[in-house]
């Protein structure tokens, strides 16, 4: 397929008044939390790629 | 960018389009509502539950009606850092001598993602080359650079949309250079990031940022600089956390 992109998303308006410089990273000391917090109840982690590139 | 998890032609242009129509004028004022989620997903080009995890992502936020309200950015994680540089393998011939796993065992797997994507509406081809791909998140960080984090994204996500279609090689140097020509980078600078001359720093600083979050592989989320869950989540699990995390968004702006 080809592919496609932004359908359901949208640029933020620091995109729109410019290149945003690449330290608008998001905050890696501030505290986050598990999603697991807020949704609670049966939530699990989805499947991932380890560190090591192995997808099993 | 922003954006992303699409999946189609029609939907790029339609994407391209509200760029282009909600670029403010110069005599406009900018008017337009910041988007009530921001996803930051950590992810690699060669990664299938990226693929995957992006994909539904994408599909819950149609679900939600959330179009136009969710601010994707990617951010790089090498899901290999030890992957040759020097040489391109086939994917399966890679994971068998490389990571000790059987044939039989890599096809299982890949048959197993291949269903899901498929379930998805997503192409997914089974045979795709590999190597290190740090040129590709190089040439990311570079584009972030000089032309945002939006444009950043759209050429990363494209490109790895592309290679698990079939369309796409990220360790071609001339067809990265070339998308990367049309996310606005020159064929200079481009080339020099994907040859490893420049933005290492940069790459290593989003793989720091997610470990310190948390991160032991990839797709790594984080929603509104809050929230951080790892790996593909069922549709499901994204539409609650769409929803409930909108929600919240919206409470907030309410009191504010």
């Amino acid at each position: 397929m080809s592919e496609a992109s932004g359908r359901g998303t949208t640029s933020s308006s620091a995109a729109a008044d410019g290149p945003a410089p690449s330290t608008t990273e998001p905050q890696a000391t501030a505290p986050v939390a598990s999603l697991a917090s807020l949704l609670g109840g049966e939530f699990e982690n989805g499947a991932a790629c380890a560190a090591d590139g192995t997808c099993d | 960018m922003s954006q992303n998890t699409g999946n189609t032609e029609s939907d790029r242009t339609a994407a391209s389009s509200q760029k282009t129509e909600s670029a403010p004028s110069p005599s406009a004022p900018d008017t337009a509502p910041e988007p009530l989620i921001t996803v930051d997903v950590w992810t690699d080009v060669v990664c299938p539950w990226c693929y995957i995890g992006e994909s539904r992502l994408h599909d819950a936020i149609a679900a939600e009606g959330l179009e136009g309200q969710v601010h994707l950015r990617a951010h790089s994680f090498e899901l290999d850092p030890t992957s040759p540089t020097d040489t391109v393998r086939d994917n399966a011939d890679h994971l068998v001598e490389a990571k000790g796993l059987t044939l039989a065992k890599v096809r299982e797997m890949e048959a197993q993602i291949q269903e899901m994507a498929t379930e998805l509406g997503r192409e997914y081809v089974t045979e795709r080359p590999i190597a290190n791909t740090r040129g590709v998140h190089r040439v990311m960080q570079a584009i972030s650079a000089e032309h945002g984090e939006d444009a950043a994204t759209d050429f990363f996500l494209d490109l790895q949309r592309g290679y698990f279609t079939g369309t796409a090689n990220p360790f071609d140097a001339d067809a990265v250079t070339a998308r990367a020509g049309g996310a606005g980078l020159t064929e200079e600078v481009a080339r020099a990031a994907f040859a490893g001359r420049s933005h290492d720093d940069e790459v290593e600083t989003d793989v720091r940022n997610a470990v310190q979050m948390g991160a032991r592989g990839v797709p790594f989320f984080l929603f509104n600089d809050k929230y951080t869950a790892p790996g593909a989540l069922p549709l499901d699990a994204f539409r609650q956390a769409l929803r409930q995390i909108a929600d919240e968004a919206r409470a907030e702006r309410a009191q504010s």
